[in-house]
């Protein structure tokens, strides 16, 4: 999995990479974690070219979010492929976490 | 069938994933299937690693056949300590964000992306079936 981050005007656009499972949601947790840290808590997650995400990607961005809400931040998906919004609609993530069609979609709602 | 056998660690889950991959492209399933395969594989497993054996390490087998049905099966068979995955509850999925427990869902996908699940226990293996049935609408 690989994760870019480019730091916007309105927010933080996370661009993952590859597969979100029990081996790489950790990066993800902590890479997020550092984020937050430094005082970002505004999230776009660009998931156009996230092919896979387990309940171990699944559980680190319930971590993420939390943290983040803690911070009084925010955190929104973009572009779902066709297996993660599965994913998602079984664990009913998509009834608490926005979800947008395109990452300029959800930089648009600020 | 094809099998795999390793030490229950998660470091060996990518080679879990390639395998089960192979077998289930060379029975021709379609990609999206393969990864909710991948997917459930990948539940499974993690329990076994995480849970399996507490006190040393242990193997988990990975077996893949087709019956006369040509669905395909999934066996993970472990020699861990005796513990059924079904019989775990179902996370609430309506609860908001705050409320929201981060276990559990992991069997959760199993039972939705598999076509049937079921768990026994023989002698002193911990057997867990997923079954991929290709003519079903999904």
């Amino acid at each position: 999995m690989e994760i870019s981050i480019d730091k916007q005007s309105k927010a933080v656009v996370v661009a993952v990479k590859g597969r979100m499972d029990a081996v790489s949601a950790p990066e993800f947790e902590s890479t997020m974690a550092d984020h937050i840290a430094t005082g970002a808590n505004r999230f776009v997650v660009d998931c156009s070219a996230l092919e896979y995400i387990s309940s171990a990607g699944l559980r680190s961005l319930l971590i993420t979010v939390k943290t983040l809400k803690a911070h009084d931040g925010e955190l929104v998906f973009a572009s779902l492929g066709n297996v993660v919004r599965e994913v998602f609609e079984i664990a009913g993530f998509e009834t608490i976490f926005p979800v947008f069609d395109s990452t300029d979609a959800a930089l648009g709602q600020w | 069938m094809h099998t795999l056998k390793l030490l229950a660690k998660i470091e060996h889950l990518p080679q879990w994933m390639q395998f089960i991959a192979d077998c289930a492209q060379e029975h021709g399933l379609p990609s999206k299937r393969i990864r909710e395969i991948e997917l459930a594989l990948e539940e499974v497993l993690v329990n076994v690693c995480q849970y399996a054996y507490p006190e040393d390490d242990g193997e988990v087998e990975v077996a893949c056949t087709v019956d006369a049905q040509q669905r395909f099966i999934i066996d993970i068979v472990d020699w861990g300590i005796s513990f059924d995955p079904l019989s775990v509850e179902e996370p609430n999925l309506t609860e908001d964000l705050d409320s929201r427990q981060v276990g559990g869902l992991g069997l959760l996908l199993v039972c939705r992306l598999m076509d049937d699940v079921s768990y026994h226990r023989k002698d002193d293996q911990n057997i867990m079936k997923l079954m991929v049935d290709p003519h079903l609408k999904r």
